[in-house]
Order: structure tokens, then sequence, then C-alpha cells
């Protein structure tokens, strides 16, 4: 039957108090990498074409000067944005944080799943990492995505919520949301 | 105690398979379609190299051979990294060469199949494959070059799986409620008649008028069309413009040597006056003429369990949804339309992204949101009743409204009303100095700062929202207003986020993914959003099966 009982907000688990892990370490240089990678195409590019085209270049090469502290900026960035990429697995949600300037808290219910996907790219096989989508019914920007775990978690990750996704299919409801959650 | 209905865990050595070997040539046309401006690139550097590198004669050749080889070499990398696994419970599916994406898709979640077989397809013998679900990344859920025999085994874990869930009611969270459909049936009397069979004729309840559209609110509605009003008289006379433009030499002239020759003692003025009047009247027609076309013959009925609207003159349009899978309500209505009281209401379905493909790898996902046009407040809420008769809990009052933070006018003055000012003297003092900088600029300052504030106070004060146990309410809109219900249930994921700004401001912005889109909560107190946060994220986790 279903039930309509009053929920004290003192009584709901607070997301503040969290455990939340960080990511490894190696996430950190392996973003740096990619980074650095794009910014050696540029800079392979802006050689080229100053060796080719000597005139028109010379009248940027100012514009060139100021594009190296961006680089190092967006470089260096991913330092300051790992310390405040956390995660954090519960019973029934998983926990994001992330963000420097702005700062995001996001709470995915495993329930509200659809599908889960799992993406390496070949950075991330370099340092043993792998990109967990949890795919939901929202838009495209609602997914929730774990950027660079290590790959043996995602995969634990993944089956783990896949059984928590389905687990009204298999006709059984969590003890604690039977009662107030309801 | 393992239960057998939960998904299994990949086995340790699965046994991957590829699309047949057939599937190649079939596998050309979405490559070439989802890459060609990379086979574009390839071909041309490529053949910029060769040129240099080889005989004048040859180059006749060289780049449709090089354009052949790269998008066959793609193609069969692509068909060589693609893998599927089906096991018990869920598709599996791998990748991608150099950036590997996995996908696991359970049967259970599965909402629809589609198949297509074009012309090459069939001379193949396969058949393009997607798996329909409520998920966004629907580029997961397809199979480009299938066999038969694939299908078939898909097919047969989607009917196994459609048996276990129509034994089991809550299995499938998102799918109708069969199992109270016939309890309904039950309980209303009607005799349960089997599709397909001889008496469902007989059987069919009445139709209920839910609501319905005359002449007097096609007219209405057609005017208070914003863009009809605007956007025509815009085009008219731009176009009217033109040098050597059809319009002006066919319409224009001959309209306005008709004014000067038969109005001799009108001037040029009065003549253009009446250009632009008439060209406002012919803009009112041409939207009383799109409202008829779309809108005319508008009913919305209700049979049993199924909503169906109507409508369309000349091409009839019809849609029909059971209110089951509703998973939000918003009722909006812009500046004209508030002047008869009426607006439109949306009413949001869950799994209701009908997938239409546009390249190998991504499959658009089409809104058929449930659209009542032409619709008062308060008949909006009665018919909100009838749309969660099954959820009445859903509509539970007692809730009061509340606003956002204080702090919104403060937060939102700096970004949206100095920061431009002070971006556009900035810009005006590098390129022109201090000349020009003079009493029309400091008028123009004050206009901006005066508007802006008034806007953002107008904001402020048409925000509303109430957290009720079992939904969220929203009120909000200064020009155009809406009104937004939004069952806690249909919530997919929350967040909570705080720019710099925010932080110095301590408030917080809640963002509510739902099936239909994003519902944002501005300008919260932190310790309130983090509340609200905390108890949205308590309601999200709740299996739909626990609606009834």
């Amino acid at each position: 039957m279903l039930k309509n009982d009053y929920l004290p907000f003192d009584q709901l688990p607070r997301a503040e108090t969290l455990p939340f892990e960080p990511y490894p370490l190696r996430s950190l240089f392996c973003d740096s990498l990619g980074k650095l990678s794009i910014w050696l195409v540029i800079l392979c590019a802006g050689i080229g074409a100053f060796a080719f085209r000597p005139a028109p270049m010379q009248s940027v090469g100012s514009l060139w000067f100021w594009l190296v502290p961006l680089a190092l900026a967006n470089i260096g960035w991913p330092l300051l944005s790992w310390h405040y990429r956390r995660y954090a697995l519960r019973q029934h949600d998983v926990l994001l944080q992330e963000g420097v300037l702005f700062r995001t808290l996001r709470a995915q219910a495993l329930v509200r799943v659809q599908h889960v996907q799992l993406h390496q790219g070949p950075l991330q096989r370099l340092f043993g990492l792998a990109t967990l989508v949890l795919c939901t019914a929202g838009k495209d920007a609602a997914d929730c995505k774990l950027r660079h775990l290590p790959l043996a978690r995602a995969e634990d990750l993944r089956n783990h919520i896949l059984r928590m996704a389905l687990q009204p299919a298999a006709g059984t409801v969590p003890a604690e949301v039977a009662t107030g959650a309801a | 105690m393992s239960d057998p209905a939960l998904p299994d865990a990949p086995a340790a050595d699965p046994q991957w398979q590829r699309l047949p070997l057939r599937a190649i040539g079939p596998l050309t046309w979405p490559v070439l379609r989802a890459h060609w401006r990379w086979i574009a690139f390839g071909t041309a550097s490529g053949g910029w190299q060769l040129k240099n590198a080889m005989p004048a004669e040859s180059g006749a050749w060289a780049l449709p051979l090089l354009f052949v080889l790269l998008v066959g070499i793609i193609t069969f990398l692509r068909w060589r990294n693609l893998r599927f696994y089906m096991s018990a419970q869920a598709l599996h599916i791998r990748r991608g060469g150099l950036s590997r994406q996995e996908t696991v898709l359970e049967f259970a979640r599965v909402q629809g199949l589609q198949v297509h077989q074009g012309v090459i397809l069939r001379l193949f013998r396969l058949f393009d494959v997607a798996l329909e679900t409520s998920g966004s990344e629907t580029d997961a859920a397809h199979l480009p070059a299938a066999s038969a025999e694939i299908l078939d085994r898909l097919r047969q874990h989607l009917r196994r799986d459609a048996r276990h869930a129509s034994s089991h009611p809550a299995a499938h969270s998102l799918a109708p409620d069969t199992a109270g459909l016939q309890r309904e049936l039950a309980r209303s009397g009607a005799p349960e008649t089997p599709p397909g069979s001889g008496n469902a004729a007989a059987a069919l309840p009445a139709t209920t008028e839910l609501h319905r559209l005359d002449w007097q609110d096609l007219l209405r509605m057609a005017l208070t069309s914003i863009q009809t009003l605007v956007i025509g008289p815009l085009l008219l006379g731009l176009l009217s413009r033109g040098q050597d433009h059809a319009i002006r030499d066919y319409l224009w002239l001959p309209l306005h040597g008709f004014f000067m020759s038969h109005l001799a003692n009108w001037n040029e003025e009065y003549t253009k006056l009446a250009m632009g009047v008439l060209g406002l009247a012919g803009s009112a027609l041409l939207a009383v003429g799109w409202g008829m076309w779309r809108y005319g013959n508008y009913h919305l009925q209700q049979q049993l369990h199924e909503w169906h609207h109507q409508s369309g003159l000349i091409t009839p349009y019809a849609q029909t949804m059971n209110p089951v899978r509703t998973c939000g309500v918003i009722w909006s209505q812009n500046l004209l339309q508030g002047m008869f009281g009426c607006g439109w209401m949306r009413i949001a379905m869950v799994g209701d992204s009908g997938a239409r493909r546009s390249s190998e790898d991504q499959l658009e996902g089409v809104s058929r949101a449930f659209r009542v046009p032409w619709l008062a407040y308060r008949k909006a809420l009665r018919l909100q009743q009838q749309l969660f008769a099954s959820q009445p809990f859903v509509l539970q009052k007692g809730a009061r409204y509340q606003t956002l933070a204080p702090q919104y006018l403060m937060r939102n003055r700096l970004p949206y009303l100095c920061l431009p000012l002070l971006l556009s003297l900035a810009g005006w003092l590098l390129l022109y100095g201090a000349e020009g900088l003079g009493l029309p600029a400091a008028m123009g300052a004050l206009l901006w700062l005066g508007l802006g504030e008034w806007l953002l106070r107008r904001r402020f004060a048409s925000w509303r929202f109430a957290v009720a146990a079992h939904s969220l309410r929203l009120q909000r809109g200064v020009f155009s207003r809406s009104r937004t219900l939004l069952p806690w249930t249909a919530v997919q994921s929350v967040a909570l986020k705080q720019s710099s700004l925010d932080r110095f401001f301590k408030v917080a912005r809640i963002e509510l993914a739902a099936p239909f889109g994003k519902i944002a909560l501005p300008c919260l107190p932190l310790a309130e959003a983090r509340v609200l946060f905390d108890y949205a994220a308590s309601q999200a986790i709740v299996p739909l099966a626990r609606r009834y």
C-alpha cells in the first residue's frame, strides 16, 4: 500500500558528509598530456605556416607570443581541477563533485540509468584509465560522466550499476525507500 | 543468494562476434557520410603530395584511387572494430579502434526495435537495427548491418524479456502499466476484451471530449502568435527593398503606382503608411491562414486510458498518448496570449523520443511532446487532474510557494548590467577615445541600467516554486510566463552548481534533469539548496513502479 509518511529533512542522508573518493593521480597526467599534444599540433602548424609564408606570419608574431601563457595555463589547468574532482558511491546513487570556478555536485540515481558506456581513448589506454558514462532518459547534458577512472574500477562500477538499475525489474524494492521515500 | 533476474556480469571469455563479412559493402555509405570531411582532407593532402612526386599524366587516376583506398581502409577498420555479444540480460557492444567504446544495454530497458532495410542492405540480405531506449546516447544501440540471424536472436531476447515483464508488472519501470490497465478494466466493469478479438468494437468505451477550438479561438491564437505578427511584416519589408526582386517588381511597385496615380492628393508618406498597413494586414491573414491550416478542427479526446488529439484542415495530424507516461506538464503563455488569458500546455512524456538515423554513428532524438493549444490556466488545471487521475498524490496541495534568495538581485546586477556596460565603455575608449562620450552616452547608460534593473526585479518577483511531497511546481517568466509541474519520479539526476559569484553571495543553483529537458532553480540560499538537493536525490532513487 502506498505510504506517505512525513520525512524530516534532518534525517535525509547528507551529501556534504560523504567520504568522496579522489580520482587517481595518473588521470591528471592523462589530461595534461592530451592538452599538450593538441598544443604541439597547433605549434607545428604555426611553425609550418611561418616557414612557408613568412610575411603574413611576421605580422601576427605577437599573437604567437600571447599563445604561450595561454597554452601553459591550459596544460596546467588539470592540476587545479583534479583537486576538486571527486566521486562517491551510495547504495542507490552515484555522486560527482567537479569544477574549479563553477563547482557542481551531481547525484545520479542508479535506478534511472538506462544503459552504461565505457570509453577508452588512446591516452587513457596508455594510463590504464576509462570514462564511464551513465545514460539516462534525460537530454544529452544530463548524462553522468566519470572521467579517467581506473579501468578495473570502471568495470566493477559498471557491473554494480547495471545490477542496481535492474532492481525494480527483479521485483525487489530497497527496504529503506519503501518506508519513507514513497 | 543469486537472483536469476539480475544481469549477469560478462563471462570471463565472452563470445564476441563481428558483423558478417558482407557488411563491409553496405557500411561504405554510412562511413562516407559520417567522415566525408576527413576523407576529403586526406584525399586532398595526399593528392597534393602525389602531384609533386608523380608524373602529371598519372594524376587523373591518382586522386580517385586514393579516395577509394581511404574509404576502403576506414570501412574495413570500422567493421573490424565493431563487435557485440548477447548475454542473457543485456547486449554488449564494443566499437572503435583508437578510441574504444563499450556499451551495455539491458534488454529490460529496450522500449522498441527499429529495423531498416534500404536497397543496398536488401542486396546484401542485411538489416539496420536500432534498439530504442529512453536514454540520450542513442548511437550506442545501433547495429548498422546485422544479418537476419542476429536480428532473430535479438527479437528472441526481447520477446522473452517482454513475457517476463508481463508476468512481473513492475519489471519495466518505463513501460505502460498493462497490469494497471487490466485492473482498471475490471474496476470499471468493462469486459476484458483481448486485443484482436471479434468483440473489440462492441467493447470500446465512450469517448470524452476534453478540449476543442472554435473559429474564434483559432483567430485569437493566430493573431497572438508573435512570429507571424513580427516576422511577417519584417520579411515583406526586407523583400520589398531588394534591388531587382520579383516581389518589389510585381507587388510593391504596382501597388505603389496604384496609390500614387489614383490617390493623387496623397503624399509619399501616406502612401508608405498605407503600404505598411497593407503589409500588416497581409501578415495577419497569413497567420490566420496558418492557424486554420494547422489547428483547424482541433479536438482533444479521452478514450479509457488514452488521450488522442487531432487537428488540421488540409493535412490532418493526429497523436495519441498514454497519461501513465507523463513526466511533466508545462503551461506557458506569451505577452499577447496573456491578454486573452490563454496559453499552451505541453505534456512531456517518457520514452517518446523517436530515434531518427542521420549518420552511421548518430541517432537524433526527436521529442514528440503532446501539445494542447489555446487553453486557459483553470482549464489546464482541470486537465491536469484528469492526467494524473491514476496518481492523485502528484497533485497533492499543501506546499507553500517560495521565492528565490534575496541575493538574486545583487548577484545578477554585476554580470548582466554592470559588466556589459563596462565592456562597452572600455571598447569605445579603445576605439574612439573620449570622443563621443557625452550626454547621449550617459543617457544611454542610464536607460540600460534602468531597464535592466526593472527587468531583474520583475524576474525576481515572477519566480515562485513549491516543493511538494511528490512533485515540484514552478512559476516564472516576465513577458512569457510558464507554470511547470514535475513529478519527482521523473527526475533523472540532480545537480547543485555554484559559480564564483554564487560562492561570494552564498547561493547555489539546483538543476533537475528530466526526460524533456532541464529544470533549474537559479538562486537559492546555500543551506536551502543543499537540503533540496538531498531531498531530490532521495526522491529520484524511488523506482517508477512505486508510483502506485
